[in-house]
């Protein structure tokens, strides 16, 4: 195909405006999984500093906050995957073009990101789970 | 028979396309004679750029080398303690600062506008800033080693060692000054290397086309963004307590040593990341080309270069189980780091599949990629031993650490950069690199380094402490440092084989084509002769692996029969393109050879290494010298408008010239920057944060806290100046320069007198910052806030000269725009500083 061919057909696809606008998986997607991931670490790691300096909650009433924390990073977790769940199997229903293999791929990568902050979550809340000591 | 009539119409045709390389080779030229050295453009730059870093490479080596000689036997007296102390401390420092960083980021703008279809990257003139304030600041911190001044203490620091002035010289202080501008260059660079992803990708390179080496340096940019600013900020605090006695790190008025070493690795950890990543992204270039086929599992590479970025930030912990922290935390940072065991493996599967289900043909950089990823398996696993808090606590600071950090190292990132080094050598020069040789230098480097690491986890594991200038033979291991120091020189002579190969292959008559290993990427299209290595077009891509996938591309690529063929001003071009469909958006004008950025450079390195010496004017002087040179930078450099609204710029596109607000570069490398303040900026809170947890019992209600009136009238002259910048645009965007000058002028007082209100607080409440941490923390908030709001004025003030001039108008508003980005994030930087010290009045 000559270049000028090539471009005739634009650089956006075939696919209608608002369509596109439906479907989510933009690149900024990729980053709620690790800002999710970050979140839950920092409050892991600030709950149990401030618990074993003594000047918070003591170290059983941490440990439950912990847990807390982390069933609301895993529901968080969920939501943001959740979007991208949904595109990714709309679009796989769809004939493949540009357009649609770009965001399924990112849909694909968000999803895997989720898998592993989820486990790098659930990994990361152990500790709490079978450790009681600030020694 | 050929048509008479068609003939004339081709000549016309090829005579146009001469005249538009003729163009774009005088735009590109390279400039003649001393004026060489003014080029900017990032492939010169970053040869440049990468040469300096490999010789720095060389001069650690020796260091190296020097160290193994005197522990080669027990006892051994060729070096006494201090000058082995350092010998290590300028080993590692030299190693990641002035090799390892610089030479990715060196390979990252040589290869990135390339692989992106990109004629340069956005900000060509930042990284040629970046490389002279590197060559000067390398050069200063190198080369005090030479006069037996060098820092001591190892390379991350730790006080109070390094904040006792009694115990340490003045070598901690060139370390700390003059590594800080590095860390800004690395900054820099980064904002260059984000940006140029994002937005000068080649038409049509959506980001699942993207070659998997661009994926990579976009997560290294960010991850430079987060993880450099802790550091930058801890060398400022360092270097306060040993200049001012601003006792950050003096427990005995409530600082603590401990708040380093988590400035430090939230710093050094994820910096082991910055060098694997973009290592390894260049065998995600080497290896398919090799396998002839494309990269096996590109989303899984992706996912993995996204994920090891943002778990190494959970890592920074391991490097301080020693120190007594809670079990607990002690556990989340344990897991967080065999988490990031699993994206490792990702990578080196990826890899190894694409070698599998490719027809592999022997080459020497496939040689270099093998070992390397052999190496970093090794390593890989002792990481996950060291990793698990109870065994860390046996081999804390004993050669097994030292063993397993070269692997991985050596794995990571030293032999992929050797296998990039071949595979791209003729690229830059046109000439390929001894394959015999090659292969001799591959298997002295590979047996070599094992010789000298694999003995150290015995010797570790035997008890050898690390950083130790001798031992004693009782500890029976005698035999296994001698093999060390035996396989270090087997492993220097490899090295050595290497770069006499690479200065011996410049002479070689015989010239290879463009892309001599049959490669699939955008990379190896045939570049225009006489320049610094410039595309002939701007390719439409449609591919990841355009050259293998694409029929007739090269062809129609070298008769610049894509866009941006030809330059009518001879001025340098680049296309601009959307983030997510790369479709093209601005034809964007980029600079050239200036020797701006050298004085800026030269001012900038002069301001750092005067204040190593604490001869406060001429660092002052300096400082005002720099800020000349960059107010005279901006001037003429950035923001201009250009003659043409529009640029014809080929397949029957015309795109606009100039954009403002978040269509332009110039807003997301402010964006970007302000991330890299921000985190610095987090960083303080975290230690406002930290030293509130350490301060137990007494100690705790004596933080002082500043005038609170005083306080909340700076934070309203903030807000007005805030709102006054905010109006000033609107008014810019009506076309009222006037009313906008005013309110310029006026946001500016608003901010003398927010800054004037801030250090009134402080003093108010007769806070002296030498009495105490907390004092300390207070005013560094105040400070923190007072340079940015100086900042925030020149910006201002430059905005009205703009404006007076005519260069600020509604359809040219681009540098009222940026500031006013710059302003939102000034405000939320005073906001929560006026809230951290509020707190403290409120308790």
């Amino acid at each position: 195909m000559s270049p000028r061919d090539d471009v005739r057909k634009g650089f956006r696809g075939d696919e209608a405006e608002p369509d596109r606008h439906r479907w989510g998986g933009r690149p900024r997607h990729l980053l709620h999984a690790p800002l999710i991931w970050a979140l839950h670490f920092g409050f892991v790691y600030a709950a149990s500093a401030v618990s074993c300096a003594g000047r918070g909650p003591d170290l059983e009433t941490t440990r439950v906050l912990v847990l807390v924390a982390t069933v609301i990073a895993l529901g968080l977790l969920a939501a943001a995957c959740m979007p991208a769940w949904r595109l990714r199997r709309r679009l796989g229903a769809e004939a493949p073009t540009p357009a649609r293999r770009e965001r399924r791929l990112l849909a694909a990568i968000t999803l895997s990101t989720c898998a592993l902050a989820g486990f790098g979550i659930v990994f990361g809340a152990l500790p709490a789970v079978f450790s009681a000591s600030c020694a | 028979m050929t048509n008479p009539t068609q003939r004339p119409e081709a000549t016309a045709a090829e005579t146009d396309r001469d005249e538009g390389a003729r163009q774009l080779q005088a735009a590109w030229a390279i400039p003649p004679g001393i004026r060489y050295w003014t080029e900017v453009n990032n492939t010169q730059v970053g040869v440049w750029y990468g040469t300096t870093a490999f010789f720095f490479f060389l001069f650690a080596g020796v260091l190296a080398l020097l160290m193994r000689t005197q522990l080669a036997v027990p006892g051994n007296e060729f070096v006494d303690a201090e000058t082995y102390n350092q010998l290590m401390t300028m080993h590692g420092s030299a190693m990641m600062f002035l090799f390892a960083v610089p030479i990715l980021e060196a390979a990252a703008i040589v290869l990135l506008p390339d692989m992106l279809g990109a004629r340069d990257l956005p900000f060509p003139r930042l990284s040629a800033f970046g490389f002279w304030s590197f060559l000067i600041g390398g050069l200063f911190v190198a080369g005090s080693v030479l006069f037996d001044a060098g820092p001591q203490a190892g390379w991350f620091m730790y006080p109070p060692l390094t904040s006792d002035t009694s115990q340490s010289g003045i070598g901690v202080d060139i370390w700390l000054l003059g590594l800080t501008f590095i860390e800004v260059a690395s900054i820099a660079a980064a904002v260059e290397l984000i940006t140029g992803v994002l937005k000068c990708r080649a038409p049509g390179m959506r980001l699942d086309l993207m070659p998997p080496y661009a994926w990579y340096l976009l997560v290294v940019g960010a991850m430079i963004l987060l993880a450099f600013p802790p550091l930058i900020v801890g060398d400022l605090m360092l270097e306060m307590h040993r200049a001012f006695d601003w006792p950050f790190f003096d427990a005995a008025r409530g600082g603590d040593p401990l708040l380093w070493q988590h400035l430090f690795w939230v710093f050094g950890h994820p910096e082991v990341y910055i060098i694997f990543l973009p290592a390894i992204a260049l065998l995600t270039m080497v290896v398919p080309t090799f396998a002839r086929t494309p990269l096996v599992g590109y989303p899984w590479v992706v996912l993995a270069a996204i994920s090891t970025g943002f778990l190494s930030f959970g890592l920074w912990v391991h490097h301080m189980f020693a120190t007594g922290l809670p079990s607990l935390s002690l556990g989340l940072v344990s897991a967080a780091s065999e988490a990031v065991a699993i994206p490792a493996a990702i990578q080196v599967f990826a890899l190894i599949g694409t070698v599998l289900v490719g027809r592999t043909i022997r080459s020497v950089p496939m040689l270099f990629a093998g070992g390397a990823l052999a190496i970093f398996v090794l390593g890989g696993l002792t990481g996950v031993m060291v990793a698990i808090a109870p065994f860390n606590w046996q081999a804390h600071d004993t050669y097994f650490v030292v063993a397993h950090l070269h692997y991985v190292l050596f794995g990571g990132m030293v032999f992929p950069l050797f296998a990039g080094l071949y595979y791209y050598y003729p690229k830059i020069t046109s000439r390929l690199m001894g394959e015999r040789n090659g292969r001799i230098a591959f298997w002295l480097m590979f047996a070599g380094f094992n010789i000298a690491f694999l003995p150290m986890h015995l010797t570790g594991l035997a008890g050898m402490p690390r950083r130790v200038f001798t031992y004693s033979t009782d500890l029976g291991i005698d035999g296994l440092n001698l093999v060390s120091t035996l396989g270090a020189f087997v492993l220097a002579a490899g090295i050595l084989l290497v770069a006499s190969d690479a200065v011996r292959c410049l002479r070689h008559e015989r010239q290879t084509d463009a892309n001599p290993w049959r490669a699939g990427t955008l990379e190896w299209l045939q570049s225009l002769p006489g320049t610094s290595k410039v595309m002939r077009c701007v390719p439409v891509v449609r591919d990841r692996y355009p050259l293998w996938e694409q029929p007739g591309f090269e062809r129609a690529v070298a008769r610049g029969e894509y866009y941006l063929a030809d330059a009518p001003g001879e001025l340098r071009e680049t296309l601009v393109t959307t983030v997510v469909d790369a479709e093209p958006l601005q034809c964007l004008r980029v600079p050239g050879p200036t020797s701006l950025t050298i004085f800026a450079a030269v001012a900038f390195s002069a301001t750092f290494i005067f204040a190593t010496f604490h001869w406060t004017w001429a660092a002052g002087a300096a400082a005002v010298l720099t800020l000349g040179f960059l107010l005279a930078w901006l001037w003429t450099g950035t923001s201009q408008i250009p003659e043409e609204p529009t640029r014809d710029v080929g397949l029957g596109l015309r795109l606009p010239t100039y954009l403002s607000g978040p269509a332009s570069i110039g807003w997301w490398a402010m964006l970007i920057t302000m991330l890299a303040d921000q985190s610095a900026f987090i960083t303080l809170v975290f230690s406002e944060f930290f030293f509130w947890t350490v301060s137990t019992g007494a100690a705790a209600s004596e933080a002082p806290a500043p005038v609170a009136g005083l306080l909340l009238a700076g934070l309203l002259a903030g807000a007005a100046g805030w709102l006054l910048v905010a109006w000033s645009r609107r008014l810019v965007g009506t076309d009222r320069p006037a009313w906008a000058q005013a309110a310029l002028l006026l946001g500016t007082v608003s901010a003398i007198a927010c800054a004037v209100a801030l250090v009134a607080s402080l003093r108010g409440a007769g806070i002296d910052p030498t009495a105490s941490a907390d004092a300390a923390m207070a005013a560094t908030f105040v400070l923190w806030c007072v340079m940015h709001l100086a900042v925030g004025i020149v910006m201002l003030l430059f905005c009205v000269v703009a404006s007076r001039r005519g260069r600020l108008e509604a359809i040219h508003d681009g540098d009222i725009r940026i500031v006013q980005l710059y302003w939102h994030f000034l405000a939320f930087t005073l906001l929560v500083s006026g809230l951290v010290l509020l707190a403290r009045s409120a308790s």
